[in-house]
C-alpha cells in the first residue's frame, strides 16, 4: 500500500514536471542489439514530444519511438558505452524553434530519456559528442546552421533574399531568380515565401524591368560592385518604398531591402512643409537659422541668404562667416548678445545694421530661443529685414518732431491770440465802453456813430479772435469723434443765440435730426456760424425763418463729386429767408 | 462799520484806473492800495501786519515778480496764509487758471472788456460772504470768466 501511494505522488509529480521522461525497455531483456522495444513510461510531455499513445503496449524499434535521428544515435551510443549523454537538440514544431537539452542515460533494463526545453542560445559543434568531420557531426552541423540560418533570417528586420543569375543567349543577365526569401515579405505583399521562391524578379514584378531594378541588380552581379537604391513598388495598391542593398555572393546576389515607407512620407511631408516655409519665408521677407551651440556651424534657410544679397549657400556656415557682414558700429553688441544667449540659453531679440553683398546697409532684426534636443543645445530663430520699418519710424520721429514744433508754434499764437492780441482790444473796448458811459447824450449824433461803429468792430474782432482760439484748440484737445445728437447740439446754439433770436422774432424749426459720429463742440461751431449768417444777412424788417432739414443720402446719388458710392451720409440743409451769400465764403463756413 | 481794505496789484495803469474808477462807482465802503508788481506787493504786505488787507486783486502778467510768484510768497509767509487773493488776469487758458487754484487762489477774475461788467464783477466779489463760501469750496463757484 505504501508503496502504491508512492507511486502515486512520484507519477503525479513527474507528470506535471516541464520535463519530458520517457523510459523504455527493450522486448528481450539485457539484450544489447535488441531490435524491439516497448515504452514502460512516458510523462505528458514525453507522450506529446514523441506522440505516444497514453495506452501504448506495443513493440516498437528505438528508431520509431524516438523518431528524431539524433536521438536514437545518442541513444545507441548509451547503449553500447553505458554512459550518459547530454546535449542540446533544436526542433522545430510547427513554426516555432525549440531548444530541448536533453539527457539519455542507462537505467535499470533500459534507457531514460529526459529532455527540458531551455531558452534560445548558440549552439555549436563543440556539444556534439560526434567526432569532428564525421558525416553525423557535418548531417547534425548543417541541420543546426539551417534552423539557425533560418532563425536568424526570419528575425531580421529586413527583406533578406538570395537571387541567381539568369542568362540570355548572348551571356547577359536578362532576370534573376528568387532562390530564398525571408518571410518579411508576407507583412508588406501577403506572399509566402514558398510563392516567391522559384519565381524571377520580373515574373514576380514585372515592373523591375522598367524601375531600373533589373539594371542595377545586373550591373551588381557583372561587376562585383555593392548596390544601394531606393525604390517605389506598389503591392496590393499599397505604395511600399524600399531600400536594398545587393551584395555578390558566389554566384548570386544577396539583397537586403529595408521598408523606408513611412520615412518617405515624413520626407515627403517635410518637403512640403520646407518648400511652404522657405516660400512664406519669402513673401514675408524673414529668413531662419538653427544654430548647434556646441559648434560654430549655423544652418541657414534660403532667404537668410538671399537678405544677404547671396545666392543660397554661397557663403559658408561658419558663425564667424556672419560677423563679417556687420556694421562695424554693431559688432560688438550682437558678438555679446549671441555670447549672453549661447551662455545663458536666453532669448535674444536685437536688431543690427548689416552691408549685403553690393555693400547696400539693411537693417536686420533676430529673435532667437534655445532649446535642447537629445542632449544638445540648439538657437532657432528669425532674421528679418527692418530696413523699411526702421526708415519709416526715422521718418515718423521726423514728422513726430515736426508736429512737436508746429504744436509749440501753434500753443506760441495761442499766447499771442490769448493775451498780446486780446490785451490792446480789450482796452479799446473798455475805453469806449467808457466813453460811451460818460458821454452819453453830449456827442454829435456822428461821433455817437463812429463809436457805435468802433464798438461794433472791436466786438467783431473779439468774436474773430475767440473762433480762432477755439478752432485751434480743437487739436491741442485732441478729441476723438463719437455720438451726437444734432438736436442736442442745435439746443445749446438756439440757448447761446437766444438773446439775438428773441430781438429779431426770429423762428427756428428743425426736422428729423439724426444722431451722427462727429466732434459735438465744432458741430456746434457748424451750427452757430449758419445760423449766424441767418439771422445776420437778412432784409431789414424781414423775420427771420429758419428750417434745418435732416435727411440720410446715399453717395452715388449725390451730385457731390468726393462722396464716395455705396455709403450712406447724413445730409443737412439749413433754408433761410435771407439773401444769397457768396459761395466762395459758404464753402468757408464748412 | 470799517472799511473794506482793498490791494490792487497790477502793473498796467489804465486796469489800475479801470478799477478804481469801477470800485468807486459801486459806492461801497472800500479803501483801495494799488501797486504795480509783486516784488513791491510782498515788501508792503512784509513791512507792517497793519497793512494787511482783506482782500488783494492780482495780476498774473506783470514784471520783476508775476503774479504766480507773488501769490506762492504770499502763501508761505504765515500771517497772509489765509488772506483772500484774487487773481485778476486777461488770461483764459485753463492752464493758467488750474495753476492758481493750484497755489492757493481764492477766486478768479477774467478782466472784463466792459466797465459796467467790471463793476458788476467787483461788487460780487466785494459782497461776497467770504465765510460761508471757504466753508463749502467749489471751484467752479470761484471762477469768475466774464
Amino acid at each position: 500500500m505504501k508503496n502504491n501511494l508512492a507511486d502515486d505522488i512520484f507519477r503525479t509529480m513527474v507528470d506535471n514536471a516541464d520535463t519530458a521522461v520517457l523510459y523504455t525497455e527493450p522486448s528481450v531483456p539485457n539484450s544489447l542489439n535488441a531490435k524491439e522495444y516497448h515504452v514502460k513510461y512516458a510523462n505528458k510531455k514525453a507522450q506529446n514530444f514523441f506522440f505516444i499513445p497514453s495506452d501504448s503496449n506495443e513493440n516498437q524499434s528505438l528508431e520509431e519511438i524516438v523518431k528524431y535521428d539524433e536521438l536514437l544515435i545518442l541513444a545507441n551510443k548509451v547503449l553500447e558505452t553505458n554512459e550518459d549523454e547530454n546535449f542540446n537538440i533544436i526542433v522545430k514544431e510547427s513554426d516555432n524553434i525549440l531548444n530541448y537539452h536533453v539527457r539519455i542515460r542507462s537505467f535499470n533494463k533500459g534507457l531514460l530519456f529526459a529532455l527540458s526545453l531551455i531558452k534560445p542560445k548558440y549552439i555549436t559543434d563543440k556539444e556534439s559528442k560526434h567526432p569532428l568531420g564525421s558525416l553525423e557531426s557535418r548531417k547534425r552541423e548543417l541541420e543546426i546552421s539551417n534552423l539557425f540560418g533560418i532563425r536568424v533570417l526570419d528575425s531580421n528586420d529586413s527583406i533578406i533574399c538570395y537571387l541567381k543569375p539568369i542568362f540570355n543567349k548572348k551571356g547577359d543577365v536578362e532576370d534573376f531568380r528568387i532562390d530564398y526569401i525571408n518571410n518579411r515579405m508576407g507583412e508588406i505583399a501577403n506572399d509566402d515565401s514558398a510563392f516567391i521562391e522559384g519565381q524571377t524578379i520580373l515574373e514576380y514584378y514585372p515592373k523591375n524591368a522598367e524601375n531600373g531594378v533589373l539594371e542595377i541588380l545586373a550591373d551588381g552581379y557583372t561587376t562585383g560592385e555593392n548596390k544601394e537604391y531606393t525604390k517605389e513598388f506598389i503591392f496590393n495598391e499599397k505604395s511600399v518604398w524600399l531600400t536594398t542593398r545587393a551584395v555578390k555572393m558566389n554566384d548570386g546576389l544577396i539583397l537586403f531591402s529595408k521598408d523606408v515607407t513611412q520615412e518617405k512620407t515624413y520626407e515627403a511631408q517635410l518637403f512640403i512643409q520646407n518648400r511652404l516655409l522657405s516660400e512664406a519665408e519669402h513673401v514675408a521677407n524673414i529668413g531662419s537659422f538653427r544654430w548647434n551651440l556646441a559648434k560654430e556651424q549655423i544652418k541657414y534657410s534660403d532667404n537668410v541668404y538671399r537678405l544677404f544679397g547671396y545666392d543660397p549657400n554661397e557663403f559658408d556656415d561658419k558663425y564667424d562667416r556672419l560677423l563679417t557682414f556687420l556694421h562695424p558700429n554693431d559688432f560688438e553688441k550682437v558678438k555679446s548678445s549671441f555670447k549672453a544667449a549661447r551662455i545663458n540659453k536666453s532669448k535674444s531679440d536685437l536688431v543690427f545694421r548689416v552691408y549685403t553683398k553690393s555693400k547696400e546697409l539693411r537693417y536686420m532684426n533676430t529673435i532667437a530661443e534655445c532649446y535642447q534636443k537629445e542632449g544638445n543645445w540648439y538657437m532657432v530663430g528669425v532674421i528679418r529685414d527692418v530696413t523699411k520699418q526702421i526708415e519709416a519710424e526715422s521718418v515718423l520721429q521726423i514728422k513726430n518732431t515736426e508736429l512737436k514744433r508746429t504744436n509749440a508754434d501753434l500753443e506760441a499764437f495761442n499766447r499771442v491770440a490769448s493775451h498780446d492780441l486780446q490785451e490792446p482790444l480789450r482796452k479799446v473796448q473798455m475805453f469806449v465802453s467808457r466813453l460811451d458811459d460818460e458821454e452819453e447824450g453830449r456827442l454829435s449824433n456822428r461821433s455817437q456813430d463812429y463809436l457805435s461803429k468802433i464798438k461794433y468792430s472791436s466786438d467783431r474782432m473779439r468774436n474773430l479772435i475767440n473762433n480762432l482760439l477755439s478752432y485751434s484748440k480743437i487739436d491741442e484737445v485732441g478729441e476723438q469723434p463719437r455720438r451726437v445728437d444734432l438736436n442736442d447740439v442745435l439746443y445749446n446754439v438756439l440757448e447761446d443765440l437766444g438773446e439775438r433770436i428773441k430781438d429779431l422774432d426770429a423762428k427756428v424749426d428743425s426736422v428729423s435730426l439724426p444722431v451722427v459720429n462727429g466732434i459735438q463742440f465744432l458741430l456746434e461751431q457748424l451750427f452757430a456760424n449758419l445760423i449766424g449768417n441767418s439771422l445776420k444777412y437778412v432784409n431789414e424788417g424781414v423775420r427771420p425763418n429758419i428750417k434745418i432739414i435732416g435727411s440720410i443720402v446715399s453717395g452715388d446719388k449725390s451730385l457731390v463729386e468726393s462722396l464716395l458710392p455705396n455709403i450712406n451720409y447724413v445730409k443737412l440743409q439749413f433754408i433761410d429767408n435771407g439773401y444769397r451769400i457768396r459761395k466762395k465764403v459758404s464753402r468757408e463756413n464748412f | 462799520m470799517d472799511k473794506l481794505r482793498i490791494l490792487l496789484v497790477d502793473d498796467d495803469e489804465d486796469d489800475r484806473q479801470f478799477f478804481a474808477d469801477a470800485l468807486e462807482g459801486i459806492e461801497l465802503n472800500t479803501d483801495l492800495h494799488q501797486l504795480e508788481n509783486g516784488k513791491s506787493c510782498m515788501e508792503y504786505l512784509l513791512t507792517d501786519t497793519d497793512n494787511t488787507p482783506d482782500l488783494v486783486f492780482l495780476d498774473l502778467n506783470m514784471p520783476i515778480m508775476n503774479g504766480f510768484e507773488c501769490l506762492e510768497a504770499i502763501r508761505r509767509t504765515p500771517h497772509l496764509k489765509d488772506l483772500l487773493v484774487a487773481i485778476y488776469s486777461t488770461s483764459s487758458a485753463e492752464r493758467d487758471i488750474e495753476e492758481t487754484f493750484e497755489k492757493g487762489a481764492n477766486i478768479y477774475i477774467k478782466k472784463p472788456s466792459s466797465f459796467n461788467e467790471l463793476k458788476k464783477s467787483l461788487k460780487q466779489v466785494v459782497k461776497m460772504n467770504w465765510a460761508y463760501h471757504l466753508n463749502d469750496f467749489k471751484k467752479e463757484n470761484f471762477l469768475l470768466k466774464i
